[in-house]
């Protein structure tokens, strides 16, 4: 049985946005879209204050509401954990997007949105939208870069342990911050960190059992 | 809102109230509002109630519907997934109800009976489920605690059939019909009070519900809700029509001129189209970490 995770530790990430713009340019994401985010907060008062940054995406929930939700069944999930959504399926009635307590789906409405506005799309949108036409009307989020797993399997490799076959997000932080791989075996390294270090879900009160876990000691 | 501060404080539902989404709550309130009429009218046997409110459902909830709607020629999928979806589930009565309700007006206007008792029990309880699946679907968003209580599907049952009942009241008193406007207004006053009595203790649970739902309440009462919330909902849903039936039953109801019921029922509707504005406006999901906002 395979159910693909991620453990992010909190400690070693700095914060540098190398696996939000990473997913954007994997993904061709539009402007103003992200599937991976680094959030900031601040706890304490001045001079005890300290700075938390919590990189976050979608958990690929065990027990999905967004799955739940939908009425048409465009967002369903994978028998190795990762819930993805099929655009041709999706209505747009947004219910997945509201149901999901984290928030990390996104609605895409401005099909025409340019990244330098009256300056036309660069090559880059360009091949974008031929490699990836997003529907617009529909919801989308992050894959855990679905497509590089499957190809990567595909050749042989092993997602998590060699870079072609594992999410962008993960292979471009430098702070080795995000670990990949495989939660139901127990051997592998995401397992090995949260049964040592105590991995923790966001939210476990939903009840949604995430594949994503933080690093926080 | 730079990217780094999503969901860092309580975050506001958007997509299901602002822009496209107006066409949402308008939607959830035109066809449980249809629903309602046509409950009602069912109830008391007025044919023209009935039609009105299977157009009501049709026309301006299902119009809404299809304007909220992304992608509005792929609706037909969500038939065929009723196990887990309220939306899906919705989608199934309204379109039940809106085929059967046509069979049995077009059978009573012939004036032919064959299965009229068994078309009656069917689309009574089509027309009952469309006016109680939204509530439902949004009590399905375990995200936002004032949505995610069993009250709030009670509440807007009775908000339905309340305005059901208002409708109805204006098609007896234009069909001068003053037995069948007493039984209504009978009907509203209950449901008024039960609406009020609801509403209350709707607040006070999710008040001590969970921070988010505190902060919700917050909103609300005290913060950028305020004003279509007392403004909306207490004196134009609530205060007025209290303040006309009270004074109604002390002149005695047949003496009150029809244009006076005709503008408490516009201010019932007012009042439910603004509570159910402000509970989807004020649906505040929990921050993502615990932190202070940076």
């Amino acid at each position: 049985m395979t159910r693909w995770g991620m453990v992010i530790d909190i400690q070693k990430c700095i914060g540098c946005y190398s696996c939000m713009i990473s997913c954007k340019q994997e993904h061709f994401l539009p402007p103003n879209v992200f599937w991976n985010r680094i959030i900031i907060g601040e706890s304490g008062k001045y001079p005890g204050v300290r700075k938390h940054i919590y990189p976050v995406l979608c958990n690929h929930c065990s027990e999905v509401p967004c799955v739940k939700a939908c009425p048409t069944g465009a967002t369903q999930r994978r028998e190795d954990g990762i819930v993805f959504i099929n655009y041709e399926e999706c209505m747009g009635c947004r219910y997945c997007l509201v149901a999901c307590p984290y928030q990390q789906r996104t609605f895409y409405r401005n099909e025409g949105e340019e990244y330098f506005p009256g300056q036309g799309l660069t090559d880059y949108e360009r091949l974008g939208k031929r490699l990836k036409p997003y529907q617009k009307g529909t919801v989308f989020k992050c894959t855990f870069c679905s497509e590089k797993i499957d190809q990567g399997i595909k050749h042989g490799l092993k997602p998590g342990v060699d870079l072609e076959a594992t999410p962008a997000c993960v292979t471009a932080c430098p702070a080795k911050a995000r670990i990949f791989g495989n939660l139901e075996d127990p051997e592998s390294e995401v397992s090995k960190l949260i049964r040592t270090k105590k991995g923790l879900q966001l939210h476990p009160e939903y009840g949604t059992d995430p594949s994503v876990y933080y690093l926080i000691y | 809102m730079r990217p780094y501060e999503w969901m860092l404080s309580y975050t506001g539902q958007k997509e299901w109230i602002e822009g496209q989404g107006v066409f949402l709550w308008l939607a959830f309130f035109f066809v449980e509002l249809g629903a309602g009429v046509y409950l009602v009218s069912l109830f008391l046997g007025n044919l023209l109630g009935m039609f009105i409110g299977w157009l009501i459902t049709l026309v301006l909830g299902c119009g809404c519907h299809v304007l909220f709607l992304g992608q509005p020629l792929r609706a037909w999928r969500a038939f065929f997934r009723p196990q887990t979806s309220w939306i899906s589930r919705g989608m199934i009565f309204v379109t039940g109800f809106t085929v059967f309700g046509v069979i049995q007006m077009g059978l009573l206007y012939l004036d032919r009976t064959p299965w009229m008792g068994f078309l009656t029990v069917l689309t009574g309880i089509l027309s009952f489920l469309v006016v109680i699946y939204g509530g439902f679907a949004m009590n399905f968003v375990n995200g936002i605690p004032l949505w995610n209580t069993p009250l709030l599907p009670i509440l807007y049952t009775v908000a339905s059939l309340w305005g059901g009942c208002e409708v109805a009241l204006v098609i007896a008193l234009k069909g001068r019909d003053f037995s069948t406007v007493e039984t209504i207004e009978f009907w509203i006053r209950l449901l008024l009070i039960l609406f009020v009595f609801l509403v209350v203790v709707y607040l006070w649970s999710v008040r001590y519900s969970s921070p988010a739902g505190k902060y919700s309440f917050a909103q609300l009462l005290k913060g950028n809700l305020a004003w279509p919330f007392y403004l909306g909902v207490v004196m134009i849903g609530i205060g007025i029509p209290v303040l006309i039936i009270v004074y109604a039953l002390s002149v005695g109801i047949g003496s009150m001129p029809i244009e006076v019921w005709l503008f408490t029922v516009l201010c019932g509707l007012a009042g439910d189209l603004a509570m159910r504005y402000c509970i989807l406006k004020a649906g505040y999901y929990a921050p993502l970490i615990p932190l202070s906002p940076y």
